[in-house]
């Protein structure tokens, strides 16, 4: 399948092939009042991801991205609609589904070691044998082990990203949610970690789902780049790449697939008349 | 519109008001609220309520002028040279901790009651937090500010009083509206120990004199004396300097 | 090959103190004024009669205990303070209701003179220990309210999102997420209000009759016993800086793990 999703794709068609989808969200609405205002930011919203598939989320700023990742995290509720995790109905944080924030130095806690951060989530329900082990793989896998120990305001951004993304891994997710996960690393840092992603996702087979506002980002990592757009919001395109799974930050960016991708995606989110 | 900020103030003096009138809170000396405000008239027209308040505010005032004017002098030497940082900084810190009421029967021995001694425990109190900030308002000036006036050419004198004073400017008001609030509290304990004048004395005559309503009175003036400065000082800082204190609103 | 960011940043802080050589001026001037100065002097006796007057006062068995009521008061005035201030510091950073409704009011009780205070309370309470405490509580209070208040409101959402992810429970969120975060604010505050407390425990003594060193040194002005005087404002100079520099050992060591930029706080 290397079509490249088309102006006319309609979205039922565009749906994977899964009998049970990992994730669904069910005609899905958000709103809320703010100062006696209502306001709707998403209507009537419907996808599917299926397992093992990597789904990636852009649009304009304000579109409610954010939302949306944080419905389908069980962070937010849903003002009508619902969301399903293989098939059961949810609306609070499962451990199957974990989310990884952009503002790292936010979402750790700076005055635990990487090791404490890492085994927030699960100290208080396994033993301590069975959290060390824990801690240590997921360190192991996101390459921090020399820095168990170390603060999170002594090591660099990127190094924090990871600390959050093994923070995620210890709860051994089924989806793993990230929202701009890279946006405020740079360029080089921002490719190491987007290969580590695909690397992890690899050896441990979980669902990502991701938001960013970098068109690159999203066709290099995704099978799939669902685009947000309208007010109130929905899903207005789809556009599958088609690249393989195997990816090179080099080839796999001067790929024809790649550019393809990337045109529709930009003319779709700047408008053909830029 | 702070309605519920409203509501609480004028709740709590009903409530003051009722309990003493139906007896629940018998304290001996806490009269309800309005025979406080009746005592006024009467410390208007015998006590010299007015005086009291225009002697204190005065000296407070003056202390306070004092105490800016030293402050700005030694906070500049400390603040733009760290060798005289280095050499002093310390002694500083020291007679900084040294609480500052504990100097009010040191001058009052030396200087005597008199306006005099006042003035001088107040400025002296008064002078440290203004100092400290001054001195590291000059310190914290951004870098490039200093190379963009080197670059510029700029003297010396001016680059202080047109670059780093200014940036430093947020921080000076807020050591000045502590050295305020400082300065009247030193002047009412001094009028309260020492010299027998003011709003000060006035609280301890009454105390004395077993005239709560009076006493409530004085203590009222005094805290209002303070917000009222302090309101001042805000005011007229906003309205000189408007421009360098975009990041001051509280 | 060295993976991106394994650079790391050291672990700093601020000075606990400036360099000592700055106590220089300070002792030059205690210096040539006991080599100057006239012992018999009335208003400025030198240093080494202060000495005298220690032991004087010592001897008839006034300095110690009076220490040790002022210290006394100031810890026990300080813990209070600590504890009802992170309480209420939390209760308005928490609640947008609770700060419109008291803000007006808190706005003037902080405000309210402490000398001015003290008189009230003792007509209200009378002569006592109780009556002092309140006093000092209720002015040492602020800054570690200010703080906390401001601590609250800042904790970033994303951290508690994050905590709800990971499945933390709400009285987890609050033990894990809440009370270590404002934990720095509190200390700040404190760390604020420790010269604050000092200097409202002597004024208490000062203005009503319940013992202690801010007694002792107003009793000895009337009594024109000069040297004693600056014999107590010494002591009292060396209790400022102790009682400073404990709590600013004690925050940094409770801080150790945080990055120094919380080391900053509000003063007002």
């Amino acid at each position: 399948m290397t079509e490249v999703g088309a102006p006319e794709t309609d979205l039922p068609q565009a749906r994977p092939a899964d009998a049970v989808p990992r994730l669904e969200v069910r005609d899905v609405s958000v709103s809320f009042t703010v100062k006696g205002k209502r306001r709707t930011i998403l209507e009537g919203v419907s996808c599917e991801i299926a397992r093992d598939e990597i789904v990636g989320i852009v649009g304009r700023s304000g579109t409610g991205k954010t939302t949306l990742l944080n419905l389908l995290g069980g962070i937010l509720r849903p003002s009508g609609g619902g969301i399903l995790l293989d098939g059961e109905p949810f609306d609070k944080p499962v451990d199957k589904v974990i989310t990884v924030f952009q503002d790292y130095n936010q979402a750790l806690l700076p005055w635990r070691t990487v090791r404490r951060n890492v085994s927030l989530g699960i100290e208080r329900r396994l033993t301590r044998a069975e959290v060390t082990d824990r801690v240590d793989r997921a360190l192991e896998m996101t390459h921090l082990t020399d820095n168990a120990n170390d603060l999170p305001w002594q090591l660099s951004g990127g190094m924090q990203q990871r600390v959050q993304i093994a923070r995620a891994l210890v709860m051994e997710p089924e989806v793993l949610l990230l929202d701009e996960p890279f946006g405020a690393l740079d360029a080089m840092t921002r490719a190491t970690l987007q290969d580590d992603l695909l690397r992890l996702q690899r050896e441990t087979g979980f669902t990502v789902v991701f938001i960013t506002h970098d068109v690159d980002e999203a066709v290099y990592l995704a099978d799939r780049v669902l685009v947000l757009g309208g007010s109130p919001a929905n899903v207005v395109r789809e556009v599958v790449s088609g690249l393989p799974s195997e990816r090179d930050q080099l080839d796999t960016r001067e790929s024809p697939l790649f550019t393809t991708a990337r045109r529709t995606l930009a003319d779709e989110l700047w408008g053909e008349g830029r | 519109m702070n309605l519920p900020g409203l509501v609480v103030p004028v709740l709590l003096v009903g409530a003051w008001e009722l309990l003493v009138r139906i007896d629940v809170l018998t304290f001996t000396y806490l009269p309800p609220p309005s025979d406080i405000v009746a005592a006024v008239g009467g410390l208007v027209t015998d006590d010299d309520l007015a005086g009291r308040v225009v002697h204190t505010t005065a000296i407070a005032l003056l202390a306070w002028a004092v105490a800016l004017a030293v402050a700005l002098a030694i906070g500049t030497a400390i603040g733009l040279s760290p060798k005289t940082w280095r050499l002093s900084m310390a002694s500083i810190e020291v007679m900084r901790t040294l609480p500052a009421v504990a100097l009010v029967p040191v001058v009052l021995l030396v200087l005597g009651p008199t306006v005099r001694a006042e003035i001088v425990v107040a400025a002296y109190a008064a002078c440290w937090p203004m100092l400290i900030s001054v001195a590291s308002g000059l310190q914290g000036a951004p870098p490039r500010l200093i190379d963009v006036a080197r670059q510029m050419r700029l003297s010396k004198t001016r680059v202080v009083f047109s670059l780093m004073l200014p940036a430093a400017a947020p921080l000076i008001l807020s050591g000045a509206r502590l050295a305020l609030g400082i300065s009247l509290i030193v002047v009412v304990l001094a009028e309260m120990v020492g010299n027998p004048q003011g709003l000060g004395a006035g609280i301890v005559e009454m105390q004395m004199a077993l005239q709560p309503e009076s006493m409530w009175v004085y203590v009222l003036c005094v805290a209002l004396l303070g917000t009222a400065l302090n309101a001042a000082l805000l005011l007229t800082a906003r309205l000189s300097f408007s421009n360098l204190l975009v990041k001051d609103r509280p | 090959m060295r993976l991106p960011g394994t650079r790391r940043r050291p672990r700093s802080g601020r000075p606990l103190f400036p360099p000592l050589v700055g106590l220089a001026p300070l002792a030059l001037v205690l210096l040539l004024w006991q080599l100057f100065g006239d012992p018999d002097s009335v208003n400025f006796p030198p240093p080494g009669e202060w000495v005298e007057a220690t032991k004087a006062v010592q001897d008839r068995d006034l300095l110690l205990p009076a220490l040790e009521q002022t210290l006394a008061v100031f810890a026990v005035a300080l813990v209070l303070a600590a504890v009802i201030g992170a309480a209420a510091g939390t209760l308005l950073g928490a609640s947008a209701f609770a700060r419109d409704a008291f803000g007006p009011v808190a706005e003037f009780l902080r405000n309210f003179p402490p000398p001015a205070a003290v008189p009230v309370a003792v007509l209200l309470l009378g002569d006592t220990l109780t009556m002092s405490l309140i006093v000092i509580v209720g002015t040492a209070v602020w800054p570690i309210i200010l703080n906390t208040e401001e601590a609250v409101r800042a904790i970033p959402h994303v951290r508690i999102n994050a905590g709800r992810a990971l499945g933390l429970s709400r009285p987890r969120q609050i033990t894990t997420l809440i009370v270590p975060g404002v934990l720095p604010a509190v200390m700040i505050g404190v760390r604020v209000a420790t010269p604050i407390c000092l200097i409202v425990v002597l004024l208490a003594e000062m203005l009503a009759s319940t013992g202690g060193v801010g007694h002792l040194i107003l009793e000895r002005q009337r009594m024109y016993d000069s040297a004693g005087v600056f014999a107590c404002l010494a002591i009292v100079g060396v209790l400022g800086l102790l009682t400073s520099a404990t709590v600013g050992g004690l925050e940094r060591v409770m801080l150790r793990n945080w990055p120094p930029s919380h080391a900053e706080g509000k003063s007002t």
